[in-house]
C-alpha cells in the first residue's frame, strides 16, 4: 500500500475540515469522489506533503512524512498536479516544466531538457513548447500542469480536479493519459463528477464534511445502491432524488416502495444515496 | 511573371553536382523564389542526414535562453540549475527592478536635501533588501510556490538563495547610492548592519506568521525608529550611533540563531511540521 | 502533415515561429532545409561544416523570427543566415583549401547547348561567358553577385585577401563585357 491514512484531523480556525479521515490507496487508479468543500484539497494537500496534518498516522510510500527526512523521500518519488496550479505569466511551457526539473533536483542540464521533452511530449505539448503559457488554451495548461507531475517518474501521482472545466474531448483525453499512468504506478484523483471516477477508478474513497462516507471497490460503492433505484412514468414523492431521462421517463433513487421497477444502479446513484444518508443521519443543516 | 519551373534533369543534375557553374547559378537563384520547385527537391534529398540535423536543430531550440541576469550568474560561476532559480522568477527581477528606482531616488534625495537627506537615506536603504525578500517568495507573488511546497528541493535553502542574491543586489546599489552622502565616511555605511538586522529578523518571525507581514510589521517599526530622531529634534542619528550598531549585530546573530533552529517550518505551508 | 500539404506561405509560418510554434517550425525545415543544404554543399565540400552550419541557421531563424521584416522571400532571409554563418565557420577554420578545389572540379564540366538554353534565354550569351571564367574569378562572382556578400564577407569565404577579391571581381567583369560586346 502507498498510502496509509489513519484517523487525518485537519482544522483551520474553528472549523474541523478533515475529521477523522482514514483510507488506503495501492497501484491503479483510487478517486477521491465528493462534493465541493467536501476537504478534498486539503486531504490531498497533505498526501502531496504540502500540508501537515495537526493529527492522525500517515504513511507514504513507506515513509514518515512527518520527519524531515521522510518528507524528503517522499518528494523524491511524487508528482503532484494542484488545482489552480501558477504560472509565471512570462514563461513558455518548456521553461515553467524545466523549472519544476530543478526543483526536482534534476542538476543536469542535457538530462533535465531530454525529461522535460519526454513529459511534455506525453502529454501531447511537444508543438507548443516554446509557446508562452498565457498564450496557451485552458485545456493546455491543464495538461501542462499534468505533464510537471510526470517529472522524474513517481511512484505516486496526486491529481486535484483534474479535469475541472475542461470540455468533453479533452477530459477524454486526459482520461486517457491518466488511466494508462495508472498501470504501475500510484495515482490519486479528486473530483466531483462520478463520471471520471467510473471510467477510472478501480478504488474510491468518499468524503463529505471531512469524512470518509465509503471506501472500497466502484463495485461495491454501486452495490450498495442495490434495490434503492427506479424507474416509473410519473415522479414519486417516496424518492429521495428523482430525475428526467432521455426516454421521457423518470429515473429514482431512495427508499424502492414495495412492486416499483427496479433497475440496476449506476455509481451515479450510489453516490446521491450515499450523501443522502450521510445528510439524514447527520441531521445537518446544508450550509 | 514567368512560369518557367526548372525541369527535372536539369534538377536531377544540381543535386549531384554534374552540371555547368552558370545553370547552377540560375538554378539557385530561382529555388530562392519558387516554392514549386523547392518542394521538388525535397524527395531527392538525405533524409536521414537532414533528420539528424533536426534532432541537433531541436536541442537547442528548445532549451530556454539566459537572459541577461541568468547569463551574468552563469558567468560567475554559479551552477546552471541554481541560476536558473534565482533569475527564472520574474517577482525577484521586479524586486530588483524596484530596489533599483528606489535606491536611485534615494541617493539623489540625499544628495540634495542635506542633512536630513541623510537620515532618510539611512532609514529607508535598510528596508529596501526586506522589501524585495518579501516579493521574491511568499504566495502572493510566487505563483508556483504550492509545487515547489511538494518538491524535493529544500523550501529553506531557495529561500536563503532568493534573500541572500536580493540582499547583495540590493546592499551593492544602495552602497554605490551612500558613495554620494555628504557628511562624516562612516555614514555611507551606517545602514549596513540594519539593513543586516532587518533582513534577517525578517526571515526570523516568517517562521511563525507569513512572510509578508513579517516584513511589512518589521519595516514599519524600524521606520518610526529611524526616524524618530529627525521629529523630536533630538539627535537625528541616534538610531545609528555605535550603541545601536551593536544592539543590530546582536539582533541579526540572534535572529540568524532563530531561522536556523527553525528552518523546518519552511519545509511545509502553514508552519509547524 | 507535408510541407506541401499545408497551404500557409512561408511567412505566415514565420510568423508563427516567432509566437513559439514548434510544428509550424518543422514544416518550415521541411521545406526549406533541403535547399540549404544543396545549395551550401557548393560552396563548401566539408559535410561537418555543412550540417553544422545549416543548424546554427535554423536556430538563429528560430531565435529571430521576430525580426523578419516582411520584405523579400523567407528563403532569401534564410539563405543570408545561412552563408554568413558559413562565412564564420570558415574563418574558423585553418584553410578553406577544399572550396577552391571544388570550384575547379566544376569547371570541368562540358557546357552543352541545351543547358544554355535551359539556362534561360534571358541569359543570352552571359551563361556562356560565365562557364568561361576561370574558376577563381567565378567564385568571386558567385560570391558578392549571386550569394550577395560583401567585398570583406567573400574574402573570408574564400580565404582570401579582400584586396584579391576586388581585382579579381573587376577582371571577372571586363572579362564578361569584352566577352558580350
Amino acid at each position: 500500500m502507498s498510502i496509509l491514512a489513519e484517523g487525518i484531523v485537519k482544522t483551520y480556525g474553528r472549523s474541523r475540515v478533515l475529521d477523522g479521515v482514514t483510507f488506503a490507496a495501492g497501484r491503479g487508479v483510487t478517486g477521491l469522489l465528493g462534493p465541493n468543500g467536501a476537504g478534498k484539497t486539503t486531504l490531498l494537500r497533505i498526501v502531496a506533503t504540502v500540508l501537515a496534518p495537526d493529527d492522525g498516522q500517515l504513511e507514504l510510500l513507506g515513509q514518515d512524512p512527518g520527519t524531515a527526512t521522510g518528507r524528503l523521500s517522499v518528494r523524491r518519488r511524487l508528482g503532484y498536479m494542484p488545482q489552480e496550479p501558477g504560472f509565471h505569466r512570462l514563461f513558455t511551457a518548456f521553461e515553467f516544466v524545466d523549472y519544476v526539473a530543478v526543483l526536482k533536483e534534476m542538476t543536469d542540464r542535457r538530462s533535465r531538457h531530454d525529461e522535460v521533452r519526454r513529459v511534455l511530449d506525453l502529454a501531447g505539448l511537444s508543438d507548443v513548447s516554446g509557446k508562452r503559457i498565457r498564450t496557451l488554451s485552458g485545456g493546455m495548461r491543464r495538461r501542462l500542469a499534468l505533464a510537471q507531475a510526470l517529472i522524474g517518474d513517481p511512484a505516486l501521482v496526486v491529481l486535484d480536479e483534474p479535469t475541472a472545466g475542461l470540455d468533453p474531448e479533452q477530459r477524454m483525453r486526459f482520461r486517457d493519459l491518466v488511466s494508462r499512468l495508472g498501470e504501475n504506478r500510484t495515482v490519486v484523483l479528486s473530483t466531483h463528477q462520478t463520471e471520471d471516477v467510473a471510467a477510472l477508478c478501480e478504488q474510491v474513497v468518499v468524503v463529505d464534511h471531512g469524512r470518509v462516507l465509503f471506501s472500497g471497490t466502484v463495485r461495491e460503492l454501486v452495490g450498495t445502491a442495490v434495490g434503492r433505484t427506479w424507474t416509473s412514468d410519473e415522479r414519486d414523492a417516496a424518492a429521495s432524488v428523482s430525475w428526467r431521462l432521455g426516454t421521457g421517463r423518470f429515473h429514482h433513487v431512495g427508499a424502492a416502495p414495495m412492486g416499483v421497477e427496479l433497475v440496476d444502479p449506476t455509481l451515479e446513484d450510489a453516490y446521491l444515496l450515499m450523501l443522502g444518508d450521510r445528510a439524514r443521519e447527520g441531521a445537518q443543516v446544508p450550509a | 511573371m514567368t512560369t518557367w519551373h526548372i525541369p527535372d534533369s536539369v534538377l536531377g543534375g544540381y543535386a549531384n553536382g554534374h552540371i555547368s557553374p552558370a545553370v547552377a547559378a540560375s538554378t539557385e537563384a530561382h529555388l530562392l523564389t519558387c516554392a514549386q520547385c523547392r518542394v521538388l527537391l525535397a524527395p531527392i534529398f538525405d533524409t536521414a542526414r537532414l533528420d539528424r540535423i533536426w534532432d541537433s536543430v531541436v536541442q537547442q531550440v528548445d532549451a530556454p535562453r539566459a537572459g541577461p541576469i541568468e547569463a551574468l550568474l552563469l558567468r560567475l560561476g554559479i551552477r546552471n540549475d541554481t541560476a536558473r532559480l534565482l533569475a527564472a522568477t520574474p517577482s525577484l527581477r521586479l524586486s530588483w527592478l524596484v530596489g533599483t528606482g528606489i535606491a536611485l531616488l534615494l541617493a539623489v534625495l540625499a544628495a540634495q536635501a542635506g542633512d536630513r537627506g541623510v537620515v532618510f537615506f539611512l532609514a529607508l536603504a535598510p528596508v529596501l533588501p526586506v522589501a524585495g525578500v518579501a516579493l521574491a517568495f511568499g504566495p502572493q507573488t510566487d505563483p508556483i510556490h504550492e509545487l515547489a511546497a511538494a518538491a524535493p528541493y529544500s523550501s529553506f535553502r531557495l529561500l536563503l538563495l532568493r534573500s541572500v542574491a536580493v540582499l547583495a543586489s540590493t546592499v551593492l546599489l544602495a552602497g554605490a547610492a551612500a558613495a554620494w552622502l555628504p557628511g562624516p565616511a562612516w555614514l555611507a555605511v551606517a545602514w549596513l548592519l540594519p539593513a543586516l538586522a532587518l533582513a534577517t529578523l525578517t526571515l526570523a518571525f516568517a517562521t511563525y506568521v507569513d512572510i509578508v507581514w513579517s516584513a511589512a510589521g518589521l519595516a514599519s517599526l524600524w521606520l518610526t525608529i529611524a526616524l524618530s530622531g529627525l521629529i523630536r529634534g533630538r539627535d537625528p542619528l541616534l538610531a545609528f550611533q555605535a550603541e545601536a550598531q551593536l544592539i543590530f549585530l546582536c539582533a541579526a546573530m540572534a535572529a540568524a540563531l532563530v531561522v536556523g533552529v527553525r528552518r523546518h517550518t519552511f519545509s511545509t505551508l502553514g508552519g509547524s511540521a | 502533415m507535408r510541407p506541401q500539404d499545408d497551404s500557409r506561405s512561408d511567412a505566415e509560418l514565420l510568423a508563427e515561429v516567432a509566437d513559439g510554434d514548434r510544428a509550424a517550425f518543422a514544416i518550415l525545415y521541411q521545406r526549406h532545409a533541403p535547399w540549404l543544404v544543396l545549395r551550401l554543399s557548393r560552396r563548401c565540400v566539408d559535410r561537418t561544416i555543412v550540417d553544422e552550419v545549416v543548424q546554427d541557421a535554423f536556430v538563429a531563424a528560430w531565435q529571430g523570427a521576430g525580426r523578419y521584416t516582411g520584405k523579400g522571400e523567407v528563403a532569401a532571409w534564410l539563405w543570408g543566415i545561412a552563408i554568413r554563418r558559413l562565412v564564420d565557420a570558415l574563418r574558423r577554420q585553418p584553410r578553406p583549401v577544399a572550396l577552391l578545389a571544388d570550384m575547379s572540379a566544376m569547371s570541368t564540366v562540358v557546357v552543352s547547348a541545351e543547358d544554355a538554353v535551359l539556362a534561360g534565354v534571358e541569359h543570352g550569351n552571359l551563361a556562356g561567358a560565365l562557364n568561361r571564367l576561370s574558376p577563381e574569378l567565378r567564385a568571386v562572382v558567385q560570391a558578392t553577385v549571386l550569394d550577395g556578400l560583401t567585398t570583406r564577407e567573400a574574402a573570408r569565404l574564400l580565404g582570401i585577401p579582400a584586396g584579391t577579391v576586388k581585382t579579381r571581381m573587376m577582371r571577372a567583369r571586363m572579362t564578361l563585357r569584352e566577352e558580350l560586346a
